[in-house]
């Protein structure tokens, strides 16, 4: 899937922690970790609004759409097989 | 599993723990009534006169000779359908130990329920040749003109057939919610 999550490069940008975001947002380290890496197949608006909250972006900073599915930030495509 | 907002919800949260504790229950049972149901099946056949064995049979009262081959051999064909089912019960017994167990939605319980309604097809299945073989088998001693083969198909044995039938369709159907779930479960 050509969308990239930039949610390591926000926190690293914001020098945030994931256990701090992951406790604001109320979801598991483990959740917020498959996020980071785009191993999930999607996010709920009332996550991703509690994650914009936190790290005072907008949705567009923390996703990215690339057509043919390369990254270039390092951060992995979302959707990814996490089984 | 992500923290939802169902997980969130009190209401919700009770009436998964009543499920929980309903799928316990419902699992201890399918381990006592195959236990019982074999125990009362060796008590019909190593403790009921003769006579009442041929009668339940619908044979004519002494076609039956009450010696232990005969007892025995009764009471394996008659427990063939119970075998079956037992089988069954077994496995649908770990499903509902997976849903106590809080796995609400898995491919153990699907399976399991799948299984069971195999089982509960075969079992119907097999009772009418079961018993048809029993009746050959009780009269075996009978003299020549006086053996009975017994067919008995009744409306109960379709009932159960349908039933296995619309049991491994509601199966199949939740093997596409368990499909469902497990894409859910990835979304956070």
């Amino acid at each position: 899937m050509p969308i990239r999550v930039r949610l390591n490069v926000m926190l690293a940008e914001r020098n945030v922690k994931s256990k701090d975001l992951a406790e604001f947002v109320g979801i598991t380290e483990a959740n917020l970790s498959l996020l980071k890496q785009g191993k999930v197949k999607g996010v709920r608006f009332d996550t991703l609004a509690r994650i914009c909250d936190y790290l005072h972006c907008q949705p567009g900073d923390l996703l990215r759409h690339e057509d043919g599915g390369d990254a270039t930030d390092g951060q992995a495509p979302a959707g990814g097989d996490r089984r | 599993m992500s923290s939802t907002s169902f997980e969130k919800d009190p209401a919700r949260m009770r009436a998964v723990r009543r499920l929980h504790r309903a799928s316990a229950i419902v699992a201890g049972a399918c381990l006592v009534i195959p236990a019982l149901l074999a125990l009362g099946l060796g008590l019909y056949w190593f403790g009921v006169e003769a006579s009442r064995i041929a009668a339940q049979a619908g044979l004519p009262a002494g076609a039956v000779s009450g010696d232990w081959a005969t007892r025995t051999g009764g009471f394996v064909l008659s427990g063939l359908p119970l075998l079956a089912l037992g089988w069954g019960l077994a496995q649908v017994r770990r499903s509902f130990l997976a849903v106590a167990s809080g796995q609400t939605f898995s491919p153990a319980l699907v399976r399991g329920l799948r299984n069971f309604s195999a089982s509960l097809f075969v079992s119907a299945a097999i009772k009418p040749v079961a018993d048809a073989l029993l009746s050959l088998f009780l009269t075996r001693n009978a003299g020549q003109g006086e053996r009975m083969l017994a067919l008995n198909i009744g409306s109960d044995t379709l009932l159960i057939l349908l039933f296995a039938g619309i049991l491994w369709a509601i199966t199949w159907i939740l093997a596409e919610a368990v499909d469902l779930a497990d894409d859910l479960a990835q979304i956070v």
